[in-house]
């Protein structure tokens, strides 16, 4: 199924690549510093489609303009929430409020079963679906 | 190959060449040097580079009229008698 075509979640980008590397991630944050967003770091352990707001790692990086310190929160994530999802995120405030431009997985959890669709018969013959996680192997 | 080879492809090509255009390269004159590299990473892509690679998809339009368009007794100049004046 194309929600999880080899067992791993697709979210945001670069989702159907490779896992990144340190010194790839470091490119994408530079990319985004470059353009005066806010990097931020989230994680979560219900990478649900639904469930937009992640847990903030840390204290914000507003101010941050060094890619290697948000290198360093990320891999501090990554050691204290090995088995959680972690993203990367970046924020533009040019507008006045904080859109989000760029969001990339950092880290998965090593069994991800990933998420497939349950159909549902409802009242007059009609279909409800919703996402709901697999369960593992 | 099925659809859902064909969304891999696409989806990592897309990824890929975004990556590639974050990290400074000149994606609209490096883009088939990136998607090559990416290939060999990702069988769906290559299959879909090694069938439909060369191809340029600059073909002429089919959109055009096909035919030519010939005088008839209602569709001829009006004659000077028939012009109002």
């Amino acid at each position: 199924m194309m929600t999880n075509p080899r067992q791993r979640i697709a979210q945001g980008q670069f989702s159907f690549l490779p896992p990144l590397t340190d010194v790839q991630i470091t490119a994408q944050i530079e990319f985004a510093l470059r353009r005066g967003w806010a990097v931020s770091v989230e994680h979560t352990d219900d990478p649900h489609p639904r469930s937009t707001y992640w847990d903030m790692y840390g204290t914000p990086m507003l101010d941050q303009q060094d890619p290697a310190g948000i290198l360093l929160e990320i891999n501090a994530c990554r050691r204290t929430f090995p088995q959680h999802c972690i993203r990367a995120m970046a924020f533009d405030a040019s507008r006045g409020w904080e859109t989000p431009r760029m969001s990339y997985l950092v880290n998965r959890p090593d069994n991800d079963p990933g998420f497939g669709t349950v159909r549902m018969e409802t009242e007059a013959r009609s279909v409800r679906y919703t996402t709901e996680r697999r369960r593992g192997d | 190959m099925d659809i859902q080879a064909g969304a891999t492809a696409n989806l990592f090509a897309l990824e890929k060449t975004i990556l590639a255009r974050n990290e400074g390269r000149d994606h609209p004159n490096e883009g088939p040097q990136i998607l090559q590299d990416a290939a060999r990473r990702c069988s769906p892509l290559k299959a879909a580079i090694d069938t439909r690679g060369d191809i340029g998809f600059n073909d002429e339009s089919t959109d055009t009229a096909d035919f030519l368009p010939t005088a008839t007794a209602s569709a001829r100049a009006p004659s000077p008698e028939t012009t109002p004046p």
